[in-house]
């Protein structure tokens, strides 16, 4: 643990020095402002009130896409993984959403979508295909022989969930599941910036951008740390659950 | 257990080709066949995980796999529980497989000896009439092999259960069976009574041995 938190500080602090080695060659602080005025920045931020609520509503963005996503990908990857015909079907379509462009998307989504709903949207046709295919895949990996074990021994569903199907799925799909989370912020911070949404962080963003690179800087700085702090706890409660598992 | 003119397909291929077989109470019936004869297709046959034709007795069954299928995120005493809600019997059982100290743990740090222990005990926990064996001591040292034979001995002692034990290892058979069948392109071609008191002597019949090599080959 001790190492890793010391290799994580070893990169933010390399990230920092890449940062400060750009703001010395390009002598510009409208493009690449000083990394210390921008922690001044974020410092000032965390007084401000505009940035709690512009936060809050990104994050309750990115909490209902991801539940939204999240439940859609077990209910739809558990029927694939009864129903042979339905995986193919439903393979299909996940597939075509893969392969949609989130920009495009959002785009076509404004036409008929309020501006404040499309980045639930666009997170929601982003993450879902992810999630289903880590739900699938992981379903298809169960030993076939637990499977038969826990048809010849009868047992009940509600067991069969608890203890072969969580335990199994658990270590992996929590993982998965996490950094869909982090990424959902990104992408969430992305449309909301593309669709100009009002008191986001993503709006905050693009209004920065157009006066003052340095508020555009802290801003990202603070999803940045928000993503790295969300999967810092995930990690961490993941390292606890499965000590207590070995 | 009466099975009568089982056959198994896949997709053109015939498995198992008009099976009669009677699973009796009281005695090991050991199904012998070199690999990708059908013995495991068998077993899943006679337990209803897979499709077939013809007829098999309707009887609850009991399953000790090949591997050991037990599930890594849960304890040892928690797997067990699956096949038996009776407490007090997994606790019993776990003093006669010598495995009351390792209730508490995962199936990983488990050996491959007593991983396997406890898929035969979870077999002799649960109340299914007829037990299934499927090649359970195939993967195990000759010496966990003899000891894991001497434990599935005594407990299938108490109660004699009726029992399909399918393997490819000779004394294996006869170190276990009350009758032999060995299965070839999908028939039996040989069904013969092994006589002699448990527990048996392994490589202890080398006539017998010899004369079912000859048979199987």
């Amino acid at each position: 643990m001790g190492k890793r938190l010391a290799y994580s500080i070893g990169g933010i602090a390399l990230v920092f020095a890449v940062w400060f080695i750009f703001y010395i060659t390009v002598k510009n602080s409208v493009i690449v402002p000083s990394p210390t005025f921008t922690i001044k920045k974020v410092g000032e931020l965390f007084t401000e009130k505009f940035f709690y609520s512009a936060l809050f509503s990104t994050l309750l963005r990115v909490v209902i896409a991801f539940l939204i996503s999240a439940i859609f990908a077990v209910i739809t990857a558990s029927f694939a993984y009864k129903f042979n015909a339905f995986a193919n079907v439903f393979g299909a379509i996940v597939s075509v959403m893969r392969s949609l462009p989130t920009l495009a998307v959002l785009l076509i989504i404004l036409v008929k979508v309020k501006r404040t709903e499309a980045p639930v949207y666009v997170c929601f046709l982003t993450l879902f295909p992810l999630l289903y295919t880590a739900v699938y895949s992981s379903l298809k990996s169960i030993n076939t022989d637990l499977e038969d074990m826990c048809k010849v021994y009868k047992t009940p569903v509600i067991k069969k969930v608890r203890y072969l199907y969580i335990p199994s799925l658990f270590p992996k799909l929590y993982l998965d599941f996490s950094s869909a989370f982090s990424f959902g912020l990104k992408l969430t911070v992305s449309a909301e910036i593309l669709a100009s949404v009002y008191g986001s962080v993503g709006g905050a963003m693009q209004e920065a951008a157009i006066y003052d690179t340095v508020m555009l800087f802290a801003l990202t700085l603070v999803v940045c740390v928000i993503g790295i702090i969300i999967e810092f706890i995930g990690k961490f409660a993941f390292d606890i659950v499965e000590s207590k598992r070995k | 257990m009466k099975i009568e003119n089982l056959t198994v397909r896949y997709g053109e291929n015939v498995v198992l080709n008009g099976i009669n077989l009677e699973v009796l109470d009281g005695e090991i019936t050991c199904v012998l066949g070199s690999s990708g004869v059908g013995k495991t297709t068998l077993l899943k046959a006679v337990s209803k995980l897979i499709k077939y034709e013809g007829f098999i007795e309707d009887k609850s069954v009991s399953f000790v796999f090949q591997s050991p299928a037990l599930i890594d995120g849960i304890t040892l005493f928690q797997n067990l529980k699956l096949a038996c809600d009776d407490e007090e019997k997994i606790e019993k059982g776990l003093i006669d497989f010598s495995l009351l100290d390792k209730k508490d743990c995962y199936p990983k740090t488990l050996s491959g000896g007593e991983k396997q222990r406890v898929n035969l005990l979870r077999a002799f926990l649960s109340s299914g009439e007829v037990m299934l064996l499927d090649e359970p001591f195939s993967s195990l040292d000759i010496k966990t092999k003899i000891s894991i034979i001497n434990y599935f001995i005594s407990a299938w002692q108490k109660d004699k259960k009726a029992t399909l034990f399918v393997t490819h290892d000779i004394d294996e058979a006869l170190a276990v069976a009350g009758r032999i069948i060995i299965l070839k392109e999908g028939v039996v071609a040989l069904d013969m009574k092994i006589d002699g008191d448990y527990p048996r002597e392994y490589f202890g019949d080398s006539d017998k041995r010899k004369m079912l090599l000859s048979r199987l080959i």
